[in-house]
């Protein structure tokens, strides 16, 4: 009796690889970002000659006319080109992308051929076919076809991808072809992406993060890829988008910054104001450069950085800015640092240092949860201590409902997996993220208060949307800053900004957070910013807290104050440590 | 009573006169470029001739550390400063606890003095030597091996020594 046993073919004949070169696509886009920084020195030249003192008559009115309109038509052309320049950054990006898919599905090609080898191989060896001999084979085979289907699915589907990415990259330079739609206000933004920009849940259109994602999900991959290309400032800053598509859009904007302001620098025609965005821009670079080579200390391998938030212009020109480590849409476990008065877009590096060592030592003394960490600069924090902004708590409360508005759109983006969330708020940012818990309502799991002048408007840790359980608080007694809160009877006049969150009256869990190098004297520079300092008390409890065990931080006693006499803190004469297993210890050092 | 009323109002023009003295370019860095790029050079060939030296005590109780790598981290953002560390890890003969037992031995006849130490939860031992500090214990990333390195001190730098926090430097 024969025995028949159907082995698949091999399929599809080939892998198709996509065709391109990302690197080719990235030079062309520097090139159009080049071309647009020229566009623009016109414009700026013609607004700074369009009108000539002394001279008046109908030849100077011709003149001006003239100038202002050669002025306006480059300016447009600039921003026309820009767009462009943008659609060749995103379709490079998205080369990328294909290229990576394209060799794991080789990969997979060759491991099935292997697969399908063997088991014709076993099959021709067969010299006893008994039913159990045969339903192995058959089960083999059956789960290769099974295989070898989806394998064709996923190259569909990649060559469909391609497809479209050329599609998007030709509707970009169509939509701004002949000089009239160079002109227009929407050159080179295709159809499509106009058309689903004109939907209702849009970003910018005043939707919540909730419509704002229900929009997102309504769209095909064709449509996403559009509006990422197209609108990048908008899919950027968008709550209730994934992190990943914000910084996809994000990074498309940077990269265009970096080109034509830096081609500007090149001829020497970049202003102050340029000159400040540049930094800022090339802070940002360097910060992601550092998150993205960034390695996890259990695991060795990369979370990679996250541009979440980018606006180098912002502010004045402090800039908004935003860096993650970590993935911030899967995540277990999410921290949002909040920073303090005098934090400017040129601190982005520093801070997401900070991030990384709050990563790290969150996940060495972790439970094996996954973590991410925010750095948020969203709010536009008061310039110095003088800055009478910082006495006034207005920006503090500014930053507390922008604060409150980007954690819903974090939650909005992963309804059905929400993170164990805790926001962190240093310094001035410790009061900006006490009027987000205490006025609009943050949606955070943890509130860890670090260095705070004054809990703004709680009065006590029960006033905090999280309850008064979930509010940590980190004094380092030779801190300058974290005395300013009001304590206890005395209080100190219109110094702080609010209650001492660290006084017994407050009701929030106070942890060690002793720097092992404080000084004799309180001060700003390691009492006030060493918090997240590797291998610090504070640093080993905050990580404590982000994994989700608050309840096994080293416990201070609160600051109190007597009658009769000053505050007191308990924490003044206690030896800290440094490197300590279960007090202080955050990382390996080899 | 009196002392507590007259207090606040005594205190707050004190904080404030004494803020605004200490704090007036509180977050701007506190050397000039110059200053941060001599003193991360110093600090970095400081801490890596200690961590050779080190793997070098380690070899003698059968610990072989390298290859030993280094990095910046983060000590301050605002003023900013980094920190210097440097390190390795090794499967000890033994048990990582009677390793770092006797490599905490040896490293104090070579002139480090155990600031802490201790087997709970895991064991592990931190030793200074002028400003820089020696961390052994067990490593989270290779699980039965010993991790040493060493640390330096926080330096000041400025923005220019940003691009230093992404490199990582093969110390062998």
């Amino acid at each position: 009796m024969s025995v028949v046993i159907e082995v698949p073919p091999s399929q599809p004949d080939r892998i198709i690889e996509p065709e391109g070169d990302p690197a080719a696509a990235d030079t062309l886009a520097t090139t159009l970002y080049t071309a647009a920084g020229r566009y623009e020195e016109v414009a700026d030249t013609a607004a700074e000659v369009w009108w000539v003192t002394g001279w008046t008559g109908d030849a100077a009115d011709a003149y001006g006319e003239a100038t202002k309109s050669a002025g306006d038509e480059h300016a447009a052309m600039a921003t026309t080109v820009q767009r462009v320049g943008r659609a060749v950054t995103a379709y490079a990006d998205t080369l990328r992308d294909l290229s990576r898919t394209y060799e794991e599905l080789v990969d997979r090609k060759v491991s099935l051929d292997g697969r399908r080898t063997a088991l014709v191989a076993d099959i021709n060896a067969v010299t006893e076919a008994t039913p159990e001999v045969v339903a192995a084979l058959r089960a083999r085979a059956s789960e290769l076809r099974g295989d070898y289907a989806e394998l064709v699915t996923d190259h569909d589907d990649l060559q469909r991808r391609v497809r479209e990415a050329e599609t998007l990259l030709r509707q970009a330079f169509e939509a701004g072809t002949s000089l009239d739609e160079a002109l227009a206000d929407d050159g080179g933004v295709p159809q499509v992406a106009r058309d689903v920009m004109d939907r209702p849940g849009a970003p910018g259109s005043g939707a919540s993060p909730e419509q704002v994602r229900d929009w997102w999900e309504g769209l095909s991959e064709a449509e996403r890829e559009a509006v990422v290309t197209a609108y990048p400032e908008r899919i950027g800053a968008a709550d209730g988008l994934p992190a990943s598509v914000r910084d996809d859009a994000n990074r498309v904007v940077l990269d265009d910054d970096l080109a034509t302001l830096g081609s500007k620098r090149d001829d020497g025609t970049l202003s102050p104001t340029e000159e400040r965005v540049l930094a800022n821009a090339e802070q940002a670079r360097q910060a992601l450069e550092d998150a993205d080579t960034f390695e996890d200390p259990i695991t060795g391998e990369r979370p990679g950085g996250l541009l979440h938030l980018y606006d180098p212009g912002a502010f004045d020109g402090d800039g908004r800015v935003a860096i993650g480590v970590g993935d911030l849409d899967t995540a277990d476990d999410v921290a949002v640092l909040t920073p303090g008065i005098t934090t400017t877009m040129d601190d982005t590096t520093s801070y997401t240092g900070q991030m990384i060592n709050l990563y790290e030592a969150t996940r060495y003394n972790g439970d094996g949860s996954s973590v991410a960490t925010l750095f948020w600069l969203g709010y536009d924090a008061p310039d110095a201590f003088y800055d009478p902004a910082t006495a006034t708590e207005g920006r503090a409360e500014d930053g507390g409902r922008r604060l409150a508005d980007m954690v819903d759109g974090l939650r909005a983006s992963r309804p059905d997996d929400p993170a164990h969330l805790t926001a962190i708020g240093h310094s001035y940012g410790s009061t900006t993220t006490s009027y987000a818990a205490g006025d609009f309502d943050l949606r955070a799991d943890d509130v860890v208060l670090i260095g705070s002048p004054g809990a703004g408007p709680a009065d006590h840790a029960d006033d905090f949307s999280v309850g008064a359980d979930n509010v940590y608080v980190g004094r380092d007694s030779r801190d300058i800053v974290a005395v300013l809160g009001d304590e206890g009877w005395v209080g100190k006049g219109p110094v702080g900004l609010g209650t001492d969150p660290s006084s017994d009256g407050f009701g929030a869990t106070r942890f060690e957070a002793e720097d092992v190098e404080r000084a004799p004297i309180r001060n700003w520079d390691d009492g006030h910013s060493s918090y997240l300092h590797h291998d610090s008390e504070s640093l080993y409890n905050i990580g404590l807290i982000v994994d989700g065990h608050g309840d096994q931080v080293n416990v201070a006693e609160h600051s109190y104050d007597p009658w009769y006499d000053f505050a007191r803190d308990p924490e003044w004469d206690r030896e800290p440590s440094s490197g300590v297993e279960g007090e202080s210890r955050t990382r390996d050092r080899g | 009573m009196v002392r507590a009323r007259l207090a606040a109002p005594i205190l707050a023009l004190a904080l404030t006169a004494l803020l605004g003295v200490t704090m007036s370019a509180c977050g701007d860095p506190k050397v000039s470029p110059e200053e941060g790029a001599e003193a991360t050079t110093a600090s970095r060939a400081v801490v890596e001739d200690a961590v050779r030296s080190l793997a070098d005590v380690a070899e003698g109780v059968g610990l072989d550390l390298r290859p030993l790598s280094g990095g910046w981290s983060v000590c301050t953002a605002e003023p900013p400063s980094l920190e210097y560390s440097a390190g390795g890890s090794a499967k000890p003969p033994g048990t990582t606890t009677e390793a770092i037992a006797a490599l905490t031995e040896a490293l104090e006849t070579e002139g480090w003095t155990v600031e802490n130490a201790g087997t709970e939860p895991r064991p592990y031992a931190v030793l200074v030597r002028d400003d820089l500090r020696a961390s052994l214990g067990e490593s989270r990333r290779h699980p039965g091996e010993v991790d040493a390195g060493v640390g330096g001190p926080c330096v000041d730098t400025t923005n220019e020594q940003d691009a230093l926090l992404g490199e990582t430097y093969d110390v062998s």
